[in-house]
């Protein structure tokens, strides 16, 4: 995959265009999963693990605000972007440290248990990518393309 | 959870051989909308007809799951497998509209997980139909 696709200089558009495009699907196909997963889980089964529960309402809240974030265009948005990527990546490395290692403490599974392994890792990778997009628009921005 | 290959006589819509279905033409799909960006070609009214029959296909399995939810054993997890029922026909539709707004190159590559979408619905929506309560 080449990265030169990223903009194609028509000033300043309101939406992520380009290569962030792909990224912003991605993530939009997850803050549906995970939102409505948790959903399910709270309005049926809340009381069997609060906790597990508690973090699938928190993830989704965060592909939320990373999906937004990627998507529009603006140092606010950005920023915003900056914070869910770092919050996704520590929660998906946490999470999936705990769940491991104290596999009580999770008696059901959430989106960053195992580091994502029920999803085929692509919580794992997602805020990897994220920021790499980031970091690299953000070069592109200072180098004033 | 699935010990055994379900029984001729049981009732099941949803089988593993229409998702099957649904999942190789969404996979083919997705192939194709890869190949075409990194020919770097456009989208145009060849995959619309592809993503077509691939949405048929979808639709096909939304009905077979509410033909089971109707009359066949109730999946355990009734809410979920509604949920993505309902998720299921929009996919194509979102990713295909989203990639005309943007006729960049890597735009295209949003059908791909448009489709990779599908198949995980899909595949996911026939796990969850096999457990029965």
């Amino acid at each position: 995959m080449s990265g030169d696709g990223r903009g194609d200089g028509r000033g300043a558009p309101r939406r992520t265009t380009g290569l962030g495009r792909v990224l912003v699907a991605l993530y939009a196909v997850f803050a549906i999963a995970a939102v409505s997963r948790a959903a399910v889980q709270i309005a049926e089964r809340f009381s069997e693990a609060p906790l597990a529960y508690a973090l699938s309402a928190f993830a989704g809240l965060v592909y939320v605000v990373a999906t937004l974030g990627l998507g529009r265009t603006g140092p606010r948005w950005r920023r915003a972007a900056w914070v869910a990527c770092s919050v996704e990546l520590v929660g998906v490395l946490v999470v999936g440290t705990l769940s491991l290692a104290d596999a009580r403490a999770f008696p059901d599974s959430t989106v960053w248990s195992g580091y994502g392994a029920g999803y085929l890792f692509v919580p794992l990778v997602l805020p990897v990518l994220g920021l790499v997009y980031l970091r690299s628009e953000a070069r592109a921005a200072r180098a004033g393309r | 959870m699935r010990e055994a290959f379900p029984v001729l006589v049981e009732f099941t819509p949803v089988s593993g051989a229409l998702v099957a279905v649904v999942c190789s033409l969404a996979l083919l799909m997705g192939a194709w909308a890869v190949v075409t960006a990194a020919r770097d070609r456009r989208v145009g009214r060849a995959h619309l007809v592809g993503l077509a029959v691939v949405e048929l296909a979808v639709l096909v399995l939304l009905v077979a799951g509410v033909v089971r939810l109707v009359a066949g054993p109730r999946p355990e997890e009734l809410a979920t497998s509604i949920a993505y029922l309902v998720v299921a026909p929009f996919l194509l539709p979102a990713g295909t509209l989203w990639t005309l707004a943007d006729r960049s190159r890597p735009s295209t590559l949003v059908l791909a997980v448009a489709c990779l979408a599908v198949v995980v619905v899909a595949y996911r929506a026939f796990l969850l139909f096999e457990v029965t309560a």
